[in-house]
């Protein structure tokens, strides 16, 4: 059973006292922001707990919820903000503190990096080496870029929500997703090669 | 709003897709739907004495404070300077232990324990501080107390040292003695807010004075000499042997000399008391005075007397310091003189005596003096117009 209310209807209706509108808009995003938490830290059990903490902040800030964006861009930023406070309190990846730093200023690497065409991730999407690969390409990624692509891919964000939910520009996080992008069809290059 | 579209691989989002299938556990979605539910029900209201509580202690909290501030406000004097504390409340009170201005404590302690019944010795060596520091300024007294004067000095800071020493009781009583110099300290210089009222009343005069004893039967005289009084400048500053008073007739006279010696050696006086306050020996034979029918129409009110505050002692040293020995020869002088005093105005109260006139009248007709007997009893007329000459004298 599928409910065509949208993100945002089914939270003010949950806001209003329906537990069930809460539970389908609990179903439409538990694996994304699952995997975005999971990518983002590399531990489950700590994505766990991170996941746990942001709906229930959400269930907390039901009351004052009002609708000034898009309800992915809200639960997004939460858990952006909930990952930077784990960051800062914990300092458990201290390598990611380098890897957050931007890299916009060295050039866009995509221009001389090879498209699409060479790496056919179609013919090579069948097999588990390169979807193994693929994750593990993406766990090296620097975190913005990271970020950036899990905020695209997984948030289904556009480039203005994904900035704002990041706190960067839209041409920063646009720089970010490129560099993303460039890196991770690098690897699957080398994988395949 | 620009697509990512642009940028994105589809075939990369693709082969991501396929390979991100992570999803939640299933106890956390439990929980969290569970607190979803949970968070949707209503909220149960506070009790109303959990709302009312911090209203209440806020406003408790304002009304105390307010009520402080007035009353310390009011409490203040016009310097802006609180008082000085109040002395405690005494489990005991005593009626000597009010505050008295110009007398000092020791015949007052020396009388409580005369009107207690107890030894003189113990008496003296009873700290009269804390009585003083403690009893409120009560004028209810005793019979034998009545006219007394409370003679404590008011509660004095710990400053003072002796007080503070007194606190301790009678196992404090040397150290009170060796800050006898320190406590000596003229009273209005170590507390000027004190000294006006105690300089400023005198001594009241007892209401009914004590009945006045025949010299003969001065029980006083026979005391103990231990008796020692005090001066006032500091309650147990000078302890000096009471003064001898070999001539004088009893212990009003002791007591007169006494007094005497303190105004010359500017000492703070005791104030009036009954001589029977002075031992219980004395006190006694007073009792039996006032017992006595006879003696005690004998008795009138005679001019208020200093008190005698120590029996006559006839050996006891006297203290250099403050009894010197040239003062005893004028001591003793005064003392006979007001011996011959008391025998002149025991002579009055004679003559005062219309049965003792009477009588004598009588002797004088029955020895043959009609004469002196006539104009005795022209005299008895004169002074008692009213009274009924019996019916051999009409």
């Amino acid at each position: 059973m599928t409910d065509a209310r949208s993100d945002e209807a089914l939270m003010l209706a949950y806001r209003d006292g329906d537990a069930a509108a809460f539970e389908v808009l609990y179903a439409r995003w538990r694996s994304r922001l699952y995997r975005y938490l999971l990518h983002q830290c590399g531990e489950r059990g700590l994505a766990e707990d991170l996941y746990q903490e942001i709906w229930t902040k959400l269930i907390a800030a039901r009351e004052h919820y009002e609708i000034h964006a898009k309800f992915s861009t809200w639960l997004f930023t939460i858990a952006h903000r909930r990952l930077i406070d784990h960051y800062r309190r914990s300092s458990a990846r201290p390598t990611d503190t380098a890897l957050w730093q931007d890299e916009d200023d060295q050039g866009d690497p995509l221009d001389t990096f090879a498209g699409p065409e060479v790496l056919e991730p179609q013919r090579q999407a069948h097999t588990a080496e390169l979807r193994a690969g693929l994750l593990a390409a993406l766990d090296a990624l620097p975190a913005p870029q990271r970020e950036a692509f899990l905020l695209v891919e997984e948030g289904d964000l556009s480039l203005e929500d994904a900035a704002r939910v990041a706190g960067v520009g839209r041409e920063t996080l646009k720089s970010r997703l490129r560099y993303a992008l460039g890196k991770l069809r690098a690897a699957l290059a080398e994988f395949q090669s | 709003m620009t697509s990512p579209d642009d940028l994105r691989d589809a075939a990369l989002s693709r082969l991501y897709r396929a390979a991100a299938q992570e999803e939640p556990p299933a106890e956390l979605d439990a929980q969290i739907l569970a607190a979803a539910r949970a968070g949707l029900q209503p909220r149960r209201a506070k009790p109303a004495w959990r709302r009312w509580m911090v209203p209440v202690a806020v406003f408790s909290t304002l009304v105390l404070t307010v009520s402080l501030s007035l009353q310390t406000w009011h409490e203040m004097g016009p310097d802006g300077q609180l008082p000085p504390p109040r002395p405690a409340a005494a489990p005991a009170p005593t009626p000597a232990a009010a505050p008295a201005p110009t007398s000092a404590p020791a015949p007052a302690a020396a009388a409580d324990s005369a009107a207690a019944g107890e030894p003189v010795e113990a008496r003296q060596k009873t700290p009269p501080v804390a009585n003083e520091q403690a009893a409120p300024p009560r004028q209810a007294r005793s019979a034998d107390a009545a006219p007394r004067k409370s003679l404590a000095p008011p509660p004095q800071n710990s400053s003072a040292g002796a007080p503070a020493a007194a606190a301790s009781g009678q196992a404090a009583e040397p150290q009170r003695r060796d800050e006898a110099p320190a406590a000596a300290t003229p009273l209005p210089q170590a507390f000027p807010e004190l000294s006006a009222p105690r300089a400023a009343p005198p001594a009241p005069r007892p209401s009914s004075p004590p009945p006045r004893l025949p010299a003969a039967d001065q029980p006083a005289r026979a005391a103990p000499a231990e008796a020692e009084v005090r001066s006032f400048a500091g309650d147990s500053s000078v302890v000096r042997p009471a003064p001898a008073a070999p001539a004088a007739p009893g212990a009003a006279a002791a007591a007169s000399a006494w007094n005497k010696e303190d105004t010359r050696t500017r000492t703070f006086a005791p104030p009036a008391q009954p001589a029977a306050a002075a031992s219980p020996t004395a006190r006694e034979t007073a009792e039996q005075a006032i017992a006595a029918p006879a003696a005690a129409a004998k008795v009138q009110p005679a001019a208020p007397t200093k008190p005698a505050m120590a029996p006559a002692a006839p050996s006891a040293p006297a203290n250099a310091a403050v009894a010197p020995a040239a003062s005893d020869h004028l001591r003793d002088t005064q003392a006979v003189q007001d011996g011959k005093l008391e025998e002149q105005k025991r002579k009055d109260q004679a003559a005062t005596d219309p049965l003792a006139r009477i009588t004598r009248i009588r002797e004088l007709r029955a020895a043959g003096r009609l004469d002196e007997a006539r104009i005795e009893l022209d005299r008895f007329k004169r002074d008692f117009p009213d009274y009924e000459l019996p019916a051999d004298l009409r």
